[in-house]
């Protein structure tokens, strides 16, 4: 005769021993959830020293003891916000540069309303990137800027490069699209499939929350589903709490992108790919990358699903420059700014690279010879 | 009293006189009840009424209309009357039988377009080999009806004052139809990396438990399914059918926001409030200003 008693036992014993696991775990997480959770991102303190329109300069002030002579613009893409590189202390990129002694000042290009629809790619390059450009020169007294440019944003500094050559001192590009001549990643066949001329007739602006519905799109099983299993898994946890909803916060602060601009960004460069080509205009003038005639770093991500690295890794053999450096990191996309691992490789070696261009350090000795207007300074406090 | 029998022949009644008849000796009845009830029985005696000077003055008031309806009977009475009379109810009858049959007939006639209507649905369905189709052909075919027999009523040229305003209501009933197959389609898509995923893990599932060793840990099934989803939908988002769908929801969404913002912006209108298109017209122009402007301020700051 069968004896089921001793592993109906054992099943029982699991089963008590697993429920007083999963009541200690709601007990923990409730704790976690209610209690006070550290979620702020950005908190390092900057200056508003610029605005034109919704188009706003931040101002992050090094306080190293030896700074670099040529101060750092950094310009993000106009989709998601530029708080990324500022997400937490210990992965915050902007105070990696700061430590670097880099004087650092980044666009932030705001919420665009219906009011923008019309604000196209030569607009924000040969407008409000080229005004911002002169207001610091004129600022900080330099004849040039060091130019870094992320994603969408690398792709406009790449364009503002080639066209101001005698303005840009060192280009730094990261996940930056420059080549759409690719099946590598999903976007790249999908935006050729979509009629942009349409929808953003219908739309006016790309609203963000569709465009934030597109990436999650991009890998559903990861992105939707293992995500929130993994939050869930590890709700009991402070730390894995906030750094969890820092990283919400973010990745759902998604802006609309002015419609003129995202309709060229998809017919010129997606669907047509006029920029490696240099064959892409703006304001009336070609944008050719032989008069890309300053040093590069190229920067990319190996597992990088929305900028893959065949679309990135055409820049350095048809620009001007032959100070050319590629860089290819095995990280993803957000993962090169953001994972603790890259955080020692990415920050730090654009220090270096910089450094290693920049003219002679200089130690801070007084205040600079021009006097700054300054704006009222924002903490983060305020800045919500 | 008239005598009915007086015209009776061969022992059939001839029915026109019988209302005849029966008119004249109502009125008649009536005549001398009245005349009784006020002059009492046989023109003297007590009349009923306890005022008979004021009966006799209300007869004689009454007396015109008794006249009148007693010369309306006659006259009604006459064969020719009658006659005309049930000639007009015969061709009343004869007419409620035209109208009856042209209605019938219309019914007919439609019901007919119906049926034929129906076959053409019944040929899409044979064109499109329901018997063998696979899971997103069924869109196609959907698709295919509505706009082989159903679309078509919705283009009827509307007419009248509002005839624009009835086009852009029917516009915005059929691209939200149209929009709605489509996000159909597009959400079947999404739904098919599941259905496979499960397959593929029931059956590795069953080759474990072949084989003895199918694992202790719940998340090592859910890491099994996991992986299986997300290489599924890989191949999917890859597939030229998946692009398409994708396009063809996209543009379908286009319009229907078109069409409805117009329905929108019309009522909105009539409200005096200002819509998206005046207020892009504003956006546009002062876009335009403001790039002049710093086009002139950057040319007098080079001429300095």
């Amino acid at each position: 005769m069968l004896n089921f008693s001793e592993p109906m036992n054992k099943a029982l014993n699991n089963i008590a021993e697993n429920t007083e696991m999963m009541w200690n775990f709601a007990d923990d997480a409730t704790d976690v959830l209610l209690g006070d959770l550290n979620t702020e991102i950005a908190s390092t303190p900057y200056e508003i020293v610029y605005q034109q329109d919704r188009v706003k300069l931040k101002y992050y002030k090094s306080e190293a003891k030896v700074k670099m002579k040529t101060p750092l613009l950094v310009v993000y893409a106009l989709i998601n916000r530029e708080t990324m590189l500022d997400l937490q202390p210990g992965r915050s990129v902007v105070q990696t540069f700061l430590d670097n002694g880099i004087d650092l000042y980044m666009i932030d290009w705001g919420y665009p309303t219906r009011k923008d629809r019309y604000v196209n790619i030569d607009d924000h390059v040969n407008g409000y990137m080229d005004d911002i450009v002169d207001f610091i020169l004129k600022r900080e007294s330099v004849p040039k800027v060091n130019l870094m440019g992320i994603c969408m944003g690398g792709t406009f500094c790449v364009m503002y490069s080639a066209l101001h050559p005698e303005k840009v001192k060192n280009l730094v590009t990261t996940v930056a699209p420059t080549s759409f001549d690719t099946d590598q990643g999903l976007l790249h066949s999908w935006m050729r499939s979509v009629d942009v001329d349409r929808m953003m007739d219908t739309l006016g602006n790309m609203p963000g929350d569709l465009m934030n519905f597109g990436f999650l799109l991009l890998n559903p099983a990861r992105l939707m589903i293992d995500k929130y299993q993994s939050f869930a898994e590890n709700m009991n946890s402070k730390d894995f709490v906030e750094n969890f909803v820092r990283m919400e916060k973010w990745i759902f602060d998604s802006p609309d992108v002015p419609g003129a601009t995202f309709r060229e960004f998809i017919k010129e460069f997606y669907q047509e790919n006029k920029l490696i080509n240099s064959k892409m205009e703006l304001g009336g003038k070609r944008v050719d990358l032989k008069n890309l005639t300053m040093p590069l770093l190229n920067i990319y991500g190996k597992f990088d699903h929305l900028v893959p690295p065949g679309a990135c890794d055409q820049l350095s053999s048809k620009v001007g420059s032959k100070d050319v450096k590629d860089v290819c990191l095995d990280t993803g996309h957000i993962g090169i700014y953001v994972s603790s691992k890259c955080q020692k490789e990415f920050a730090p070696k654009i220090s270096v690279w910089l450094a290693e261009r920049d003219e002679e350090n200089e130690e801070v000795k007084s205040p600079l010879a021009v006097k700054k207007k300054t704006a009222k300074k924002i903490t983060p406090a305020l800045q919500n | 009293m008239e005598n009915v029998n007086e015209n009776r022949t061969d022992g059939i009644i001839d029915s026109e006189q019988i209302v005849g008849h029966w008119i004249n000796n109502a009125s008649r009845i009536w005549d001398s009840i009245v005349k009784k009830s006020v002059n009492g029985k046989n023109g003297g005696g007590e009349s009923l009424f306890s005022n008979p000077d004021a009966a006799k003055e209300s007869y004689k008031a009454w007396e015109p209309a008794m006249k009148t309806w007693n010369e309306f009977a006659s006259t009604m009475n006459k064969k020719e009357m009658i006659d005309n009379i049930v000639e007009g109810n015969r061709a009343g009858t004869e007419n409620f039988h035209k109208l009856l049959k042209s209605g019938l007939d219309g019914f007919s006639f439609f019901q007919k377009r119906w049926l034929e209507s129906a076959k053409n649905i019944g040929g899409i369905f044979k064109n499109h080999h329901v018997e063998t189709m696979g899971g997103s052909e069924v869109f196609d075919l959907f698709a295919d009806i509505y706009n082989k027999e159903i679309s078509k009523f919705l283009s009827i040229p509307p007419l009248g004052l509002s005839r624009e305003y009835q086009a852009k209501f029917q516009q915005v009933i059929d691209k939200s139809n149209i929009f709605h197959v489509k996000l159909m389609e597009f959400l079947y898509f999404l739904y098919i990396p599941f259905e496979k995923s499960f397959t593929v893990v029931q059956d590795s599932l069953a080759s474990l438990a072949d084989e003895g060793s199918l694992p202790d840990d719940a998340k090592e099934y859910y890491q099994m399914w996991l992986k299986q989803l997300e290489n599924h939908y890989m191949s999917m988002f890859k597939s030229s059918e998946y692009t398409s769908a994708l396009g063809k929801v996209v543009d379908a969404m286009s319009d229907f926001v078109a069409a409805r913002q117009q329905i929108i912006q019309d009522s909105l209108k009539s409200f005096g409030v200002p819509v998206e298109n005046d207020l892009d017209e504003l956006y546009k122009d002062i876009y335009t200003l403001k790039k002049r402007i710093r086009t002139l301020e950057k040319d007098a700051e080079k001429s300095k």
